[in-house]
C-alpha cells in the first residue's frame, strides 16, 4: 500500500525541475455510471489526487475505493465489500502520458483533445488503456476530462450472476480535475 | 373466529415491519450524521499522518472507516470546486486532509467562517485512509 505514495514521490521526484510545470490536485473528481432497463448506478469520489506534468506530459492518479459515494447506502456496503474489496485492495491508480504535450499551449487559452496512455490499475489488476480526454487553459487555469467505458470483469471485478441484470457490462467512467500549480 | 382474526392482524403487523425494515435497508440514503457519531479516536493530526507514515497497512487496519476527531493547527480552509470545504492540516501535500461536503458546509457556515488558517481546529469525520495525505471525509466541525 505504500506503493501509492512512494510512487508520487517518485514521480515527483522525476518530474520537471521547473516547478511552474507542475500541476496537482486533491480534489479531482472520478465517477462511473451504469444504465441497465432495471436500475441506474452512479458513484461519485470527490478524493482524487492527481499529478501533471505539462513538459512531459507525465500524469498519475491515485483514489481511494472507500470514496466513492453512492446514492444507497447497501450499494455502497455492497461495491466495497463483494466487487471492489476495498479492504484489500484499498486504492485504484493511473500513471501514463499525454501523447504529443507539445501541442498543447498551456500558456493560452482553449481546449485540445489528446490521447492519453498508461497503466490502469484497479482491484490489483494492471492493464494498459489508451483513451482520449480534453485539456482545457482558461483564465491560467488547467482542467482535464476524459470519459471513456471500463468493463468490471476485465479488472478482475466479478458480477454475481444474480445481479447481471443490474449491472451494465460496461461502465462509463468520467475523469474531471481542476489542476493547481504545485510549488515546492 | 376471534383468535383467526388475531393472527391474521399479527401477520399483516409483521408482515408490515419486515416490509418497512428491507425497504429502509435497501433504499435508505448514506445519511451518517457525524454530529451524533461515536468517535472511535481522538488524535492529534500530526500524530495521524506520522502514524500512517511509519506504518500505512497498520495505520489504515487501525484507523480506516473509522469516526476520528483530528485536531491541530489549520493549514488552510478553502471551498474547492465541488462546494465542499477542505481542511487541511500538517502539510498542504503531505498531512491530513478533512472535508466537509457541500451541504454541511452550508449548515456549519458560521463555525467553517470562524475559522483561519494558523488556527487550532478540531473536526469530525471518517477515515478513508491515505494517498500522498490522509483523507479524512464527511467532516463537521467540533471546535
Amino acid at each position: 500500500m505504500k506503493r501509492f505514495s512512494m510512487l508520487f514521490c517518485a514521480i515527483l521526484a522525476g518530474f520537471s525541475l521547473h516547478a511552474q510545470d507542475r500541476y496537482f490536485t486533491k480534489t479531482g473528481h472520478i465517477d462511473f455510471f451504469s444504465s441497465t432497463p432495471i436500475e441506474d448506478i452512479k458513484a461519485a469520489n470527490d478524493q482524487v489526487t492527481s499529478f501533471l506534468d505539462i513538459r512531459t506530459g507525465e500524469m498519475v492518479f491515485s483514489v481511494l475505493m472507500r470514496s466513492f459515494t453512492f446514492d444507497k447506502a447497501l450499494m455502497q456496503e455492497h461495491f466495497n465489500e463483494n466487487y471492489v474489496e476495498s479492504d484489500k485492495f484499498p486504492k485504484a491508480s493511473f500513471e501514463g502520458k499525454i501523447m504529443g504535450p507539445g501541442k498543447i499551449q498551456w500558456d493560452k487559452p482553449g481546449a485540445v483533445t489528446v490521447t492519453v496512455k498508461g497503466k490502469l490499475t484497479i482491484h490489483g489488476v494492471s492493464r494498459e488503456i489508451e483513451e482520449s480526454g480534453t485539456f482545457t487553459v482558461e483564465a491560467g487555469k488547467i482542467s482535464g476530462k476524459s470519459v471513456f467505458k471500463l468493463k468490471p470483469e476485465d479488472y478482475g471485478i466479478l458480477i454475481p450472476q444474480i445481479m447481471r441484470k443490474n449491472i451494465a457490462e460496461q461502465m462509463t467512467i468520467t475523469v474531471l480535475m481542476y489542476y493547481l500549480p504545485y510549488k515546492k | 373466529m376471534k383468535a383467526r382474526f388475531r393472527i391474521l392482524i399479527g401477520v399483516a403487523i409483521l408482515v408490515l415491519a419486515v416490509g418497512t425494515g428491507t425497504w429502509l435497508y435497501v433504499f435508505r440514503k448514506d445519511t451518517t450524521d457525524m454530529v451524533r457519531a461515536k468517535t472511535d479516536f481522538r488524535i492529534g493530526a500530526a500524530d495521524l499522518y506520522r502514524e500512517f507514515e511509519s506504518g500505512e497497512q497498520p495505520a489504515t487496519e487501525k484507523y480506516g472507516s473509522k469516526v476520528l476527531e483530528i485536531n491541530g493547527q489549520v493549514i488552510s480552509i478553502e471551498k474547492n470546486e465541488w462546494g465542499n470545504v477542505t481542511v487541511t492540516f500538517v502539510d498542504p501535500m503531505f498531512g491530513v486532509t478533512c472535508t466537509i461536503d457541500s451541504l454541511q458546509a452550508i449548515g456549519q457556515a458560521g463555525l467553517i467562517g470562524e475559522i483561519n488558517a494558523g488556527d487550532s481546529a478540531t473536526l469530525k469525520g471518517r477515515c478513508d485512509g491515505m494517498l500522498t495525505d490522509v483523507k479524512i471525509v464527511k467532516c463537521v466541525i467540533v471546535k
